[in-house]
């Protein structure tokens, strides 16, 4: 039975978004798809939530036209699809979805505090009831800091998803947005930290993001000691201390 | 020994109840046990003015029951076990209420609409101000694609949280949802020739490879009872965690 409806799912994903669709290339916890519901949209001027009907949609009212939601992915994390549903019955209505990138802080010299994440966007433009529309695929790589307005100083950032309503219409409805995501190991440091793993090594990356994220501190006299064999303790250790294991409540 | 009560408690009723055919569902690992607390400030709602006190709490300004929401994003596969709801209440005549549900985001040819998940419905009847009450033990797993309405046909969908306030006497302090992670089923058809889909370790090896955390050998093997040295678990682990970013 579980088989049955997972075969179902796969099915219906695959329909769904056939494009870009990497599955078991992605790693870090596995590939993760985010929905974002419209429950978590507010007028982007005025911080007002749209009406939410019966069908779970958020419809505009007449003054507002565009509606934000925050997005906090972990850093590192590369977004690879964005999807947005919607409904529309109105020929030559549009809602535009795109990702964007807040600056906050006043130093530098970029002029205007929003930038939108090139690609990562999506327009809905079909006026046949309930519909989907999504992005091409991206490779966009989730920071919380990134210089935005190219004036080599590095900036603070907040995303947030924004999708517009033309014409300001409270016939369309907004479903919610998707997006397909994953983890990526962060590129190593210019100096090793273990004399026996150097740059070289096939292994480098992988054990630097151990030692930067201090679940070793390798074997002894500044090594890691990569080709010795783990015991079961030890990996009781790695674990532990990578999952922060245990706090229960 | 309370707490550890209250465990085994859980887990029988878990596994009697649904999970019989999921057995790692009913234990919680993979991060751990996870609380998630739903702040009153995640909540709004069209035409519904609120006020929050100096307590915390989120009260309704506005005449007429208050129906607000607020957004609920779990990990694919993720179970929820108990959700509580934190209320004030003084009011003799009237409860705050939550409840889980599930927006289907329609496709052409599936039909849209709102799913109340069963048995998530958190119910504050008490009169005597401040109190937390919480659904009896679930089992709920939250899928981004699912068959919320039993028509056979999965759709994608959007999770809330539905707060009922139904007048002024009454306040929302937060949501208290407990959950865990489970290893995925396992695929039909095994993927290393030396893991066989009765071999013990067969769901975990295969989570793995689904992950893309391992692709086992070149020769097709996973190589499921070599040992292992530092540096093959160095990336085993960087791998699985998505190690490490540090803006």
């Amino acid at each position: 039975m579980k088989r049955l409806r997972r075969v179902l799912v796969w099915a219906s994903l695959a329909a769904l978004a056939a494009a870009g669709r990497a599955r078991g290339q992605s790693f870090g916890l596995g590939e993760q798809g985010t929905v974002v519901g419209a429950a978590a949209f507010v007028g982007q001027n005025l911080g007002l939530q749209g009406n939410l009907l019966s069908d779970g949609y958020l419809y505009q009212p007449n003054f507002l036209s565009t509606f934000s939601a925050p997005v906090a992915l972990p850093v590192g994390a590369s977004i690879t699809q964005i999807c947005l549903y919607f409904t529309n019955f109105k020929p030559g209505a549009t809602l535009q979805l795109q990702l964007e990138a807040v600056k906050f802080g006043a130093g530098g010299s970029g002029v205007g505090a929003v930038y939108p994440v090139a690609g990562a966007s999506a327009t809905a433009s079909s006026a046949n009831g309930y519909d989907f529309a999504c992005s091409g695929p991206i490779s966009y790589t989730f920071h919380d800091v990134a210089d935005l307005d190219g004036d080599q100083i590095q900036d603070r950032i907040a995303h947030r998803l924004s999708v517009a309503f033309t014409p300001l219409d409270d016939t369309l409805g907004l479903g919610g947005v998707r997006i397909l995501w994953h983890r990526q190991i962060s590129p190593p440091p210019a100096t090793p930290t273990f004399g026996d793993v150097p740059p070289s090594d096939a292994f480098f990356p992988h054990v630097e993001a151990l030692a930067a994220s201090f679940i070793t501190g390798g074997c002894s006299g500044g090594n890691y000691c990569p080709n010795a064999p783990l015991t079961r303790a030890q990996m009781a250790v790695f674990l532990a201390k990578a999952l922060g294991l245990h706090w229960p409540q | 020994m309370k707490k550890m009560r209250g465990r085994l408690v859980l887990a029988a009723t878990l596994s009697l109840a649904i999970l019989v055919s999921n057995p790692a569902a009913a234990q919680n690992y993979g991060l751990n046990d996870q609380l998630l607390t739903i702040d009153s400030t995640s909540f709004l709602g069209f035409g519904v003015e609120t006020l929050r006190t100096g307590d915390g709490y989120l009260n309704k300004q506005t005449p007429g029951d208050g129906i607000l929401y607020a957004p609920l994003q779990l990990p694919d596969g993720a179970v929820i076990t108990k959700i509580c709801l934190s209320a004030r209440n003084t009011d003799a005549s009237n409860v705050v209420n939550v409840e889980l549900q599930a927006v289907k985001l329609a496709t052409p040819g599936q039909s849209p609409g709102v799913v109340i998940i069963p048995g998530t419905l958190a119910l504050a009847d008490f009169h005597n101000g401040y109190g937390e009450v919480c659904t009896s033990p679930i089992s709920y797993e939250f899928h981004e694609t699912a068959d919320v309405d039993g028509d056979q046909n999965p759709e994608l969908v959007a999770h809330r949280l539905r707060a009922f306030l139904p007048f002024a006497d009454v306040a929302l302090g937060g949501v208290r949802i407990t959950w865990h992670r489970q290893v995925s089923p396992p695929p039909a058809v095994a993927t290393f020739p030396d893991v066989p889909t009765n071999h013990p370790f067969f769901q975990y090896v295969e989570a793995l490879y689904a992950a893309g955390i391992t692709a086992g050998y070149g020769n097709g093997n996973f190589g499921v009872t070599d040992p292992i040295t530092r540096g093959q678990m160095a990336v085993f682990l960087a791998k699985a965690l998505g190690l490490h970013w540090r803006d």
